[in-house]
């Protein structure tokens, strides 16, 4: 009897301890979506564009300056403009890091952003003799 | 409880069981005593966050054509207070108390998506002011059916 009340006893106090509530499963990760924004436009002689992005975290970006055309040279050949990124700022887009290229099938930029609003600008770096038309393609989570 | 056991050994059977019994229920009172959430402090409230002056003052001078809309972006670089204000408006044909509508936003591809705005004329005092935490944001400027000629303008954005 002594041995039943005490085994009870012990029974009653192990159960009784611990989280009552059901247990949860681990919440949904919000996982990380890969957006593509397609930017085009046209960009007069001596001018600049430039688009806004927002990154909901730290995140990979990069940015391809795919197709250059003029309404006198559809191929674009030679054709070669300013290409950044950085932060919009005024009118523009205050560039962290440019380049001068030309299109290609793969990105010019490439980088590590944090999080927050960002640009990429496309710009003539005085070597434009007539408006071009543009496309370019940003990839960010 | 060792007087208690010392007790047990001089009582009777029955006696012996019932207490034996209220001992049982000792032991499992004692540890559920001791159960609950170990982690559970006493919760503090947040600590109150006073906003930043403006420290910076940018102006924006530029001419806003019919029918059309233009914006500056800035950056509020710690949480704080945000005043803009749309100081003057100018132009043939332009009345200096016409109505223009001013948003406050942010850059979003090639415009600012405003989360506040008003129809206010040109004044000296800030029109649209607000408290914002850090981050890239846009003052935007636009016609809004008023204009029958281009209008040159001056906005002043004032933030931390």
């Amino acid at each position: 009897m002594l041995r039943l009340l005490l085994a009870g006893g012990l029974v009653c106090t192990l159960t009784a301890c611990g989280d009552a509530d059901t247990p949860v499963s681990p919440s949904a990760v919000e996982e990380a979506v890969l957006v593509h924004d397609i930017f085009s436009g046209t960009l007069p002689r001596g001018g600049h564009r430039s688009y806004a992005f927002t990154t909901p975290s730290s995140s990979a970006v990069s940015a391809m300056l795919a197709n250059l055309a003029t309404n006198t040279s559809p191929s674009a050949a030679g054709l070669r403009v300013g290409f950044g990124l950085g932060v919009p700022q005024g009118t523009g887009c205050a560039l962290r890091e440019a380049m001068v290229t030309g299109p290609a099938l793969t990105a010019q930029l490439k980088g590590l952003v944090d999080e927050g609003i960002h640009c990429v600008a496309i710009y003539d770096t005085g070597t434009l003799s007539e408006a071009v038309s543009f496309a370019i393609r940003i990839t960010h989570y | 409880m060792i007087l208690l056991l010392q007790r047990l050994v001089t009582v009777s059977p029955t006696q012996r069981t019932l207490s034996l019994f209220f001992l049982s229920l000792l032991l499992t009172a004692l540890p559920l005593a001791g159960c609950g959430d170990a982690g559970t402090d006493t919760p503090t409230s947040p600590s109150a966050v006073t906003p930043a002056d403006a420290t910076t003052t940018e102006s924006f001078d530029d001419t806003l054509p019919v029918s059309g809309s233009t914006f500056y972006a800035f950056s509020v670089a710690q949480y704080g207070n945000v005043a803009i204000t749309l100081e003057s408006v100018s132009g043939a044909y332009v009345p200096a108390t016409i109505m223009l509508g001013l948003g406050l936003g942010t850059p979003s591809g090639t415009e600012c998506v405003t989360t506040t705005s008003i129809n206010t004329p040109a004044g000296s005092t800030a029109q649209l002011t607000g408290v914002y935490e850090s981050g890239v944001y846009c003052a935007r400027l636009w016609d809004i059916g008023n204009l029958y000629a281009p209008a040159a303008f001056r906005l002043v954005i004032a933030h931390p």
